[in-house]
Formats: structure tokens, C-alpha cells, sequence
């Protein structure tokens, strides 16, 4: 028993009232408010308390979702921004099916130096909802097995249900085709040129031995003239650089190839 | 290790002995209910539900059917499954609005009170109840005492000592439980359950949770008639 123990065992400690009665009611009825009190509108029975809804307000069960697919998934990455790498990991590494417990051990893997509240499940949920991935050989609902005893009784046994697999779908196959960070980056840096010196001075420190951390950066640019009106930080230049691509997080801030590709373009133009 | 739940007992002539086990095997299966309307299922649980066998032909339909769509939808799990439950408690019992009619609240006091609100004359009758058989609300039980849960556990509690007093020989004991169990769902548990099981066959997604208001339906009702046929006899 669990809810309700038994009081027996202490009944030495306790003083039963004789006169007690459990149901009679230990507080008077509250008056019934007056006409000034309620307004002159006030219909006759309603106390002070309203009635809480109705059923025929009670909140219908939510549309689905029937945008095309390649419409929810850019959603889903607009809206998930700080997950986009581990949503493209994902994508990329359920090109071929993949067990759910082969992803969801890649998601950690993923998120070894990012931690999501999200796990494997509830990504690639959020994933499958937005049309880019699909569970392999679930649709078909299994049967229990009916078990026919001797004395004429019968029990339905669960069977074990056949393991699904992550996969791809076209819509997602797509998206991941069209992602281009090298593409996304050269836009950010056009949309931000007058700030190429400090991606590249970002790009720099985070290519040396051991990465750069995010107080080292700060530190590096916290005075520098440009970043002053309008004020920037550290932060934005190597989040933006991260989102496209050029850097990654595994306990310091990296360069990847990438970064390395377009360090160089951005000292040739530098020298020039 | 293989379990298998208990059907609905019957009323054919009966010893003493058989009662005992008609009543463990009653008790068994409000804990089973009761288990699965108190949180949300746990790891624990849900390996002991895919371990069990589920009677097939009971004599009530709505158990009958209840336990085929448990087994069913024990049959389909995968590996966020235990998520996907989670989710569905929280959609069936507590909801999304702010709305009275949002959910499928497991109190008595909601379904038995004019604006079903918590806390009403309901619960202060069933508190009372209890108490009367030397029985309180746990200390780390924080929900009110007329969750449905505990309504089934009281009646859980009450066939055990049923059980206990016939293999100890002592019958008025028994009766006396009985005719309490018969009185508690007359007045309290059968008298509302039926309007929070459908309910919660509008709000459950899940076959778990669809199959326990069936057999919530099923049990109570067939549990209710044992008990009248028994003390209409005796």
C-alpha cells in the first residue's frame, strides 16, 4: 500500500474526539452577496465563484500540420538555430536506415561539447514531424499473440515488436543536399564586410594550438574601435561563424577546413 | 517472469477459501488500476506490463477489450515509449486550458460538484471514510484523498483484509469489509468513475490509456454486481 498507511500503529499516540463528526461542516455557509455587491445584472444563483468553462468551449485537438514538408523542415531549422549542426548530423548519418539506438548514441556523440535538453528521441521526433525523417517498418501495427489454455481460458502475450529504424526521407534528402555552409558564409561575411578584420582576427586566434576560448576573444576585442557603436562582442563573430560552419565547439573554439579556406581569403584581401 | 492480471471475479456457490483468493485476486487487480492512474509509468513498470498475460475472455466486454488494447499497444513499443506516456498522462489527466473541461481530471470532487472544482464535499466524505477504517493519506501522497488512485487502493486495502479474515475463519469480519467495499462504490467510486473513463477515452491517445478506461468501465462494473450478488445472498 502506498497512498494510505495505517493508522492503527499509532493509535496510543493520538486522542479520538468522541464528538467529532467528519462531515458536519466546520465553516458557515458564506451569505449570499446582495444586488450592490454583485451588480444589478447579477442573475439569481450565481455566487461568488463563476463557472469554469463549458464543454462546448472545451479546446478541440490541434490542426495537423499540412504544410509540404520542405516548408516545416526550413521551419524547424529556423526556429532551432542553436541545433542546426546536430539536426544536419543527424540527417547525415540516417542517410542510410540506422538503428534508433545507433542515432541516439550519434546525437550524444553530437552533443558531447553542447548540451541540448533535448535528447536523440526528441530531436529526431521533431525531425520526423517536419517530414525529413521516417521510422522504417512502422506501419504495420502489431498483434498481440492470442494464447489458448487447456481449461478453455485465454490471455492475450505482447509480441516483440520489430525494431524500427531512422531514415531519411526526399524531403530531408533535399534540404541536406541544399545546405551549404560554404555558401551561408560568404552571405554573412558580404552582410558583415565592414567587419572582416575581426572574423579574421577570430579565425586567427581559434586556429592556433588548443583553440581559443570565449573570454580569450573577448578579452582580444573588448577595446577595438570598430565593435564599439554599435556595440558588438566576441560572441557574435565566432556564433556566426560557427552557424555557417567555420568553427566548432569541442571545449575550445576550432577552426575547421572550412574556417582554414576562408582565413586565407580573408588575409589575401587583407594584403591586397 | 511471466505474470498474468486477474479477471473479474464471479458469483457461483463459493467456500471460504475460494473467497480469500476471489478477494487477493480483486485486490490485485484494483492495485494494477490504481498503479496506472497514480503517475506516470515508470521503466519498472512498463518491462513487468510487457510481461504480462492479459485474460482474453473475461465474461465483460469492456475488460475484455481493455486488456487487448494494453497488450496491443504493448506490442507496438519502441524506444522513446515511455516519453510518448508521459505525454499522454499529462494530455489525459491534466491538460492544456485553463478550462474545467480540458482533461480527464481523476478526482471525484471535479465530476461531483456543481463547478467541478477540487476539493468539494466529495473528498471531505471519502477522508472520513478512510479514517473510519483506520486508514490516512500517506505523507508523500501530495495529491487530494479522492484521487481516483486512492478510491481504488482503499478498495484494494479492503479485500486484503477480506482475504485475511476468511483464512483466519473470521466471516462477520469479512462481510463487514465487503459491505463497506459495496457501500464505497455505490456511493463514491462506481457513482463517478464512468463519467472521468470517458472522459479519458476522448482525451488519451495511447492504447494504454484508452484500454485502463475500459477496463476501469469493465472491472468496476463487474466488481460492483460480485458484491451485490455475494451480500444479497448472504
Amino acid at each position: 500500500m502506498n497512498e494510505l498507511s495505517h493508522a492503527t500503529e499509532a493509535a496510543d499516540d493520538l486522542v479520538l474526539d468522541e464528538e467529532f463528526d467528519p462531515l458536519a461542516a466546520t465553516d458557515p455557509e458564506p451569505a449570499e452577496p446582495n444586488a450592490a455587491e454583485t451588480g444589478a445584472n447579477a442573475e439569481e444563483g450565481d455566487a461568488f465563484l463563476p463557472y469554469v468553462g463549458s464543454p462546448d468551449e472545451a479546446p478541440a485537438a490541434p490542426a495537423p500540420d499540412e504544410r509540404p514538408a520542405a516548408e516545416r523542415i526550413a521551419d524547424l531549422f529556423d526556429r532551432m538555430r542553436p541545433r542546426r549542426q546536430v539536426f544536419l548530423g543527424i540527417l547525415r548519418f540516417c542517410q542510410t536506415p540506422q538503428r534508433i539506438a545507433d542515432v541516439d548514441a550519434e546525437v550524444e556523440r553530437l552533443q558531447k561539447h553542447d548540451y541540448s535538453v533535448y535528447n536523440g528521441a526528441n530531436l529526431c521526433g521533431q525531425l520526423e514531424r517536419a517530414g525529413a525523417l521516417e521510422r522504417t517498418g512502422s506501419d504495420e501495427v502489431s498483434e498481440p499473440q492470442l494464447v489458448e489454455e487447456d481449461d478453455g481460458s485465454a490471455y492475450w502475450v505482447p509480441t516483440e515488436h520489430v525494431p524500427e529504424q531512422w531514415q531519411i526521407t526526399e524531403a530531408g534528402q533535399a534540404y541536406l543536399d541544399a545546405d551549404a555552409p560554404e555558401d551561408r558564409l560568404r552571405a554573412k561575411l558580404a552582410e558583415d564586410a565592414a567587419y572582416e578584420r575581426i572574423y579574421l582576427q577570430v579565425l586567427q586566434m581559434c586556429a592556433a594550438e588548443g583553440g581559443a576560448t570565449a573570454k580569450a576573444m573577448d578579452d582580444a576585442l573588448i577595446n577595438d574601435e570598430l565593435l564599439q557603436k554599435p556595440r558588438l562582442y566576441a560572441a557574435y563573430f565566432f556564433n556566426n561563424l560557427a552557424e555557417c560552419g567555420a568553427l566548432v565547439w569541442d571545449g575550445a573554439w576550432r577552426i575547421t577546413d572550412l574556417g582554414r579556406a576562408c582565413a586565407d581569403e580573408l588575409a589575401a584581401r587583407a594584403e591586397a | 517472469m511471466e505474470q498474468t492480471a486477474t479477471e473479474p471475479a464471479t458469483d457461483e456457490a463459493l467456500s471460504a477459501e475460494d473467497l480469500a483468493q476471489i478477494a487477493r485476486q480483486r485486490a490485485a487487480t484494483y492495485a494494477f488500476i490504481a498503479r496506472l492512474y497514480r503517475v506516470e509509468v515508470d521503466q519498472d513498470l512498463l518491462d513487468s506490463l510487457a510481461a504480462t498475460r492479459y485474460p482474453a475472455r473475461t465474461g465483460n466486454d469492456d475488460v475484455d477489450h481493455g486488456y487487448y488494447l494494453i497488450a496491443r499497444f504493448m506490442s507496438n513499443t519502441w524506444a522513446d515509449t515511455l516519453t510518448d506516456l508521459a505525454v499522454d498522462y499529462v494530455r489525459a489527466f491534466i491538460g492544456h486550458g485553463n478550462n474545467a473541461y480540458s482533461a480527464a481530471y481523476p478526482y471525484e470532487s471535479v465530476y461531483t460538484s456543481e463547478k467541478r472544482l477540487m476539493m468539494q464535499d466529495a473528498r471531505d466524505e471519502v477522508l472520513a471514510i478512510y479514517r473510519s477504517c483506520h486508514l490516512d493519506k500517506a505523507a508523500s501522497w501530495k495529491e487530494n484523498e479522492d484521487h481516483i488512485a486512492v478510491e481504488l487502493e482503499f478498495m484494494q486495502i479492503m479485500c486484503e483484509r477480506a482475504a485475511v479474515a476468511l483464512e483466519a475463519g473470521d466471516e462477520d469480519a469479512a462481510m463487514t469489509a465487503f459491505k463497506t467495499q459495496r457501500n464505497f462504490l455505490d456511493d463514491h467510486l462506481y457513482a463517478w468513475a464512468g463519467m472521468m473513463t470517458a472522459d479519458l477515452k476522448k482525451f488519451a491517445r495511447t492504447g494504454l490509456y484508452q484500454g485502463l478506461a475500459y477496463l476501469t468501465d469493465g472491472f468496476l462494473k463487474t466488481d460492483n454486481e460480485f458484491l451485490a450478488d455475494l451480500l444479497d445472498e448472504a
